[in-house]
């Protein structure tokens, strides 16, 4: 079962949200440290992970570990430093009790952590944090004169045959040499999704669409470069 | 009960008897009972020819240490589809010989199959494949690699998680470090999501080949390029 939901006026499919801190010239370590002591809500430092990441060669981490939450799967989150930016990042989150988390739980554990812990350490000390880019939103993300006549494609395409009438085809073409003029990163994996959650494709006219996307987008790169 | 082994003992068996070795995820056997639906008969085929080659000695056919707690986990899924897909095709014969009789035509299949016996065959051959495998034994530093590949977001790790693959592919990385006699040394997954790169038109991941640089190990992503890689080397090796 697919999940969509609105957001203002247009339909947006969810993904996993970022996680950044900045530390404003706190050290990772001290940051840790002021981390640990403000935990709650089931949220505790695992210093025993950071040393077998150390171990593993796996340079500078923060592991921190949530359980006993009534809502929510208990998990492992990781926070490491990017020290150009002066900045930690969430590189990712993983539960003993799943093999792969929703998108909702993740969301709702990265909410979780910048509530019980992050606000607090920002209360006494002068780091930010930003939660961000928990939906995918084309009609943002895309050049309008792009996802324009996607949707155009969309919308008055035989659902049932795809790209195949010529008349559907002449706009899908047109979506996919707008979409390589632009040179937009949307990836086929994205665009299958929002055929499906956003438009209402069935999966199997999505996947086939998505394949014909990579295939044009790689074959008028091609093009343009030689 | 199938045979568990430590890696060190695998790679001392495939040293002995110098055969190719192939490694198989959890896609992979329950591809077996989802042949059909997929488009895919063959793969019933080339799982018979791998337990076979196993059998002779030709071929050392190798499972991680999660493969049989996933397999059982999604068993009862695959089953369940694979039914509901044989009965979709029962019930359009069904369909279709109604309507050639209404029409007054003659509809030359009479044989009365039920597609869905199929199903129990090829829930018996994914059994029979889990039980050749050799089964790796779980180990602390597998372990650990692959909690920190997936804590890292590495591929075969993606947000959210992804941990069981990457103990799988810490596995078959230990595996390809100490067994320099196995040629080839093959991983099959039909995993594309996971192991290879959208954006790269489906290229091998850069995190993942960067896994396998310097080992004799390869990934393969496809049933039939498996069977050719391993079982022709298997076959070279056995004139």
């Amino acid at each position: 079962m697919f999940v969509c939901h609105r957001s203002g006026y247009n339909l947006v499919m969810k993904t996993f949200g970022e996680l950044s801190v900045s530390l404003n010239g706190l050290s990772p370590e001290k940051f840790g440290e002021l981390a640990e002591v403000a935990a709650s809500n089931g949220w505790t430092r695992d210093r025993s992970k950071d040393e077998e990441m150390k171990r593993t060669g796996g340079g500078a981490w923060l592991t921190f570990t949530l359980t006993g939450h009534p809502n929510l799967p208990p998990a492992f989150l990781f926070l490491s430093a990017d020290k150009a930016t002066d900045k930690l990042f969430v590189r990712n989150i993983i539960s003993p009790a799943r093999d792969r988390l929703t998108f909702d739980e993740y969301n709702e554990i990265l909410k979780s952590f910048a509530e019980a812990v992050l606000a607090r350490v920002k209360a006494q000390h002068a780091i930010d944090f930003n939660l961000s880019g928990m939906d995918v939103d084309l009609s943002a993300q895309l050049p309008k004169d792009v996802y324009d006549r996607l949707r155009l494609f969309s919308v008055a395409a035989n659902r049932k045959t795809g790209s195949s009438h010529p008349l559907d085809q002449e706009r899908w073409m047109d979506f996919l040499i707008a979409s390589d003029k632009a040179t937009v990163t949307l990836d086929s994996h994205t665009l299958a999704r929002w055929l499906v959650e956003v438009e209402g494709w069935e999966s199997e006219q999505a996947s086939r669409l998505a394949e014909e996307y990579e295939f044009g987008r790689e074959l008028l790169q091609r093009r343009r470069a030689s | 009960m199938p045979t568990k082994r430590s890696i060190a003992d695998i790679a001392a068996d495939i040293a002995r008897t110098s055969s190719p070795a192939l490694v198989v995820d959890t896609c992979v056997s329950l591809d077996i009972v989802r042949c059909a639906w997929r488009a895919k008969p063959r793969i019933a085929a080339i799982a018979i020819q791998f337990i076979e080659a196993h059998l002779a000695g030709e071929l050392y056919l190798c499972a991680p240490s999660v493969l049989q707690k996933e397999a059982g986990r999604n068993r009862a899924e695959v089953e369940g589809e694979a039914r509901r897909k044989a009965r979709d095709v029962d019930e359009s014969i069904t369909h279709y010989r109604r309507a050639v009789a209404h029409a007054g035509g003659n509809y030359p299949h009479t044989a009365a199959y039920s597609h869905e016996s199929l199903i129990p065959l090829l829930m018996s051959l994914h059994d029979r494949f889990l039980a050749t495998c050799v089964h790796i034994l779980p180990e602390d530093n597998n372990k650990a690699a692959a909690f920190a590949r997936a804590s890292d977001n590495r591929r075969p790790a993606r947000k959210g998680g992804g941990a069981n693959d990457c103990l799988l592919f810490e596995e078959f990385r230990s595996l390809a470090q100490v067994v320099p006699a196995a040629d080839p040394l093959v991983l099959l997954t039909t995993n594309p999501d996971d192991f290879t790169d959208k954006s790269k038109a489906g290229a091998v991941h850069q995190d993942i080949s960067d896994g396998l640089a310097g080992m004799k190990g390869q990934l393969c992503l496809d049933w039939d390029w498996a069977a050719k890689l391993v079982l022709t080397a298997a076959r070279l090796k056995s004139i």
